[in-house]
């Protein structure tokens, strides 16, 4: 995992490997953000209602 | 305030003046950032053409000091308008957040920063979904910052998406 700096003054651009924490940090917000999402039941009642709104 | 140059650091004030980068490549990587913003700047413009996501996180944008982004105390909304399926919005503290939607998709538009007075910013931005021009997105909202503004971030919400189409610049005034 990386991520891309350019430095807007010189231009430079720079590939930059994750630290370990950084991994760490992003995995853990990968498993918050994956905690708050719907799951396809959710999804399948949001869809269903939305179908019934627009039949009646 | 006028143009002032200086021979060790270059453009110490260039108010008034535009100034562009040169667009990057969002290819790659979980995120993209643009460092050394000068401290004059008023106004940020982050332009994104055809940017997609591995997955269907959102795209998040965080202001910076020092070198390192702010990931808290943003007031920030978004709300996606799709002419058949309505709209849907996301609010986050943690950045601004554009929705991806799926990985498939690409976004373009510009999202602007405007200083306020001291280190609060204001934001605002339209952006589109490109591939299928099925959907629209307006943008809005504040973020005070500790210090100075000196960078931008482009990231996702879930820190492990990686950009995979498009091309990103940033132009500041």
């Amino acid at each position: 995992m990386n991520r891309i700096q350019i430095d807007v003054i010189t231009g430079h651009r720079e590939v930059i490997e994750l630290t370990d924490e950084e991994i760490a940090q992003a995995q853990a917000q990968y498993a918050q953000w994956s905690a708050t999402q719907p799951t396809k039941e959710e999804k399948i009642a949001q869809l269903q209602a939305q179908i019934d709104a627009l039949n009646n | 305030m006028p143009l002032q140059l200086s021979g060790t650091s270059g453009v110490l004030d260039n108010s008034g003046a535009f100034i562009a980068g040169t667009a990057v490549a969002s290819t790659s990587g979980t995120s993209i950032d643009f460092t050394s913003i000068p401290s004059w700047v008023k106004r940020v413009t982050i332009a994104l053409n055809g940017v997609s996501l591995s997955g269907v996180a959102y795209i998040r944008l965080q202001l910076g000091t020092s070198g390192t982004p702010e990931t808290t105390g943003y007031t920030a909304g978004t709300i996606l308008v799709n002419s058949s399926l309505g709209s849907a919005s996301v609010f986050s503290t943690s950045g601004i957040d554009l929705y991806g939607v799926v990985a498939t998709y690409a976004l373009s538009g510009n999202i602007v920063f405007t200083n306020i007075s001291g280190n609060i910013w204001t934001f605002t931005g339209i952006t589109c979904n490109t591939t299928t021009a099925s959907y629209v997105q307006y943008t809005g909202g504040l973020k005070s910052l500790a210090g100075a503004l000196n960078m931008v971030r482009i990231t996702t919400s879930t820190g492990t998406d990686t950009f995979d189409a498009g091309s990103i610049n940033i132009l500041y005034e």
